[in-house]
């Protein structure tokens, strides 16, 4: 009896350890072959009660263009990401099935369609960037201060790999949110 | 370890069958579990729980200075001690409830840790019931494995928060449908509670917890476009069951602390009779200008199931009490169904009739205080009676004159009630001396 409760702990403790490490796994596979693509972001702080203290973002490039296409709320699709002529990323187009050729797209969640159906804004899978409780609030702050007094570009620097992404940093005129702060 | 060993040396030589020795080491780990080592329980669980939670807030700070290396190695820290406790526990202390208890409670804590640690180090965005869901699913093994009650109790809580958070407040708005299979989880602990330690105060804190968690939850099955008509309805017949459940025979001879079902049972009944017994919520109802039921929505099928199985359930006692000692409580949700379903044109027959149901169970409860020579009953009928008589106070369409009268009879009613029962316990008293 007393064997049986040790070796059940043991793959109970394995499966502990399985679920976090294979989170790292994919998000390192991500970083590893994924592209790197800069969103233009619109930042403020909201706080998770176990997670912490984070920014959340808001995409200037969470929409797409596409008359005549129709998507229920909340459906999960495939969006395609490029670079846009400012060199900031755009996406280019949605799927329900992921695409064939290239690994340059994002598992994302439909929103909602504009009146017309024409215009369809989705929810982007990284829009929480972690940071120091102290600094988060201060980042808020700066951002606003900086976006709407000295009009600097804030975007975050995502890698994208078959559907995965990974956010890599946050920037506030060029510089990691983080070094800005200091 | 020491009482093993001798059991299985007497088992050996056959002075004892080896069920006389189950029933000796069973005996003897009772025992441990004695008022004197309560204390150190209460205390060690107490103090793994802080532990725990400490850990979690910690980690919440976001350590903005430490490589994602050191980072990761801190994710997996908590859990490593956690895990370690369990196997020193399972090991050496497994007969200890205190050990069995603080160790399984820390590595419930511990595993929120680790993934949230790992969910800063990548930014990993996504809905927070997504969180909790992994964190329940790791954790709720640890129940058995480790025999932890307390870690039940955790799995209930964090279970009630993914089904609200899932529910109430997340976009895409979805339906906590695994809440249902993973409250089932607990289903061998709790019927191992009610079959062997129903007098424990696990027992009771179970009861409590389960009877919380599913009032909190049944909302989240609903949607702000539906017709809140089938809403309380749903919330009704749950209530009643909780009433039924609460009045059997079983659940009567329970301490009332150990109780939840008929004290929830008996307040959310009352609460919602109370609010339909005004007419402001009959406004827009099944054939207002309102558009019908979303059946697309789970709500209206839950509800009707409880509907049910409160008609079952009141049906069985009926069955096992007579009409004369069953409560009228229980069918209150059909009582109300049918008001909504009937008087969606004639507002003030369904009002009416609401009023005259709350006036029906109050009465039933003031004879039979009056009947077992209970004031606490007596006087539970009549706070029923004094409730409803104050809120139509506020009620400007009925007539001073049958507001003052209503008033007048309700506060005799008090006098008269508790005097009536004072003298007859008194000279039920005097009976017994003489």
């Amino acid at each position: 009896m007393k064997h049986l409760f040790i070796i059940a702990f043991i793959v109970v403790a394995l499966v502990q350890w399985f679920i976090p490490l294979n989170m790292i796994r994919r998000q390192e596979a991500v970083i590893e072959k994924g592209k790197a693509f800069k969103f233009l972001t619109q930042p403020v702080d909201p706080i998770d009660p176990l997670r912490g203290r984070y920014i959340f973002l808001s995409f200037k490039a969470d929409n797409i263009v596409l008359p005549g296409r129709s998507f229920e709320r909340g459906q999960q699709v495939y969006a395609t990401v490029g670079n846009g002529a400012d060199g900031y990323a755009v996406l280019t187009g949605l799927s329900e099935e992921p695409p064939a050729t290239g690994n340059d797209y994002l598992k994302v969640n439909i929103r909602y369609s504009t009146y017309n159906d024409s215009v369809v804004y989705v929810t982007l899978p990284f829009e929480e960037f972690y940071m120091d409780e102290s600094k988060a609030p201060r980042a808020e702050t700066l951002y606003r201060a900086s976006s709407t007094l000295e009009n600097k570009t804030t975007y975050a620097l995502v890698k994208i790999y078959r559907g995965e992404a990974v956010i890599r940093d946050v920037y506030v005129d060029n510089k990691p949110i983080a070094t800005y702060l200091r | 370890m020491a009482l093993d060993k001798n059991l299985e040396e007497l088992v050996a030589a056959n002075v004892i069958t080896e069920e006389t020795a189950l029933r000796i080491s069973e005996y003897y780990r009772n025992k441990a579990e004695q008022p004197s080592n309560r204390f150190a329980i209460v205390l060690s669980i107490l103090g793994s729980l802080l532990v725990g939670l400490g850990i979690v807030l910690v980690v919440a700070h976001n350590w903005d200075d430490l490589s994602p290396l050191v980072k990761t190695f801190f994710a997996f820290l908590p859990l490593v001690l956690g895990q370690s406790l369990c196997v020193f526990t399972l090991l050496k202390r497994k007969d200890s409830v205190a050990w069995r208890e603080s160790s399984a409670a820390i590595l419930f804590f511990a595993i929120a840790a680790c993934i949230s640690l790992i969910s800063q180090i990548y930014h990993i965005s996504g809905p927070l019931s997504g969180f909790l869901l992994t964190w329940i699913l790791l954790g709720a093994p640890l129940i058995y494995v480790m025999r932890s009650l307390i870690t039940g109790l955790l799995y209930i809580a964090v279970l009630t928060w993914y089904a609200c958070q899932a529910g109430y407040f997340e976009f895409p708005e979805q339906f906590p449908y695994l809440y249902f299979p993973l409250l089932l989880v607990l289903l061998p602990a709790y019927a191992d509670l009610y079959r062997n330690r129903h007098a424990g105060a696990y027992f009771g804190l179970y009861n409590w917890f389960i009877a919380i968690s599913l009032l909190c939850v049944l909302g989240a099955f609903s949607t702000s476009g539906n017709r809140y008509e089938v809403f309380f309805a749903g919330y009704l017949a749950l209530c009643c069951i909780y009433y039924l459940i609460g009045t059997n025979r079983f659940f009567e001879r329970q301490p009332r602390l150990a109780n939840p079902f008929i004290i929830l049972g008996v307040c959310g009944i009352l609460l919602i009779l109370y609010l339909w017994s005004f007419d402001f919520l009959w406004g827009s109802g099944l054939m207002g200008d309102r558009p019908g039921i979303r059946f697309n929505t789970g709500f209206p099928y839950i509800a009707g199931a409880l509907l049910l199985v409160s008609v079952l359930l009141f049906a069985r006692q009926l069955n096992a009490k007579g009409f004369n000692n069953i409560s009228p409580a229980g069918l209150s949700a059909v009582v109300y169904v049918f008001c909504v379903v009937m008087f969606q044109t004639v507002i003030s027959a369904g009002v009416l009739l609401i009023n005259a149901w709350i006036v029906f169970i109050a009465l039933y409860y003031v004879r039979k205080g009056s009947i077992r020579h209970h004031l606490g009953i007596l006087n539970l009928g009549l706070v029923i009676i004094a409730l409803l008589a104050v809120m139509r106070f506020f009620d400007d369409s009925i007539p001073f004159v049958w507001r003052g009268i209503f008033f007048l009879v309700a506060g005799i009613g008090f006098f008269a009630g508790n005097y009536v029962v004072i003298r007859r316990k008194k000279a039920m008293a005097l009976k017994q001396t003489e």
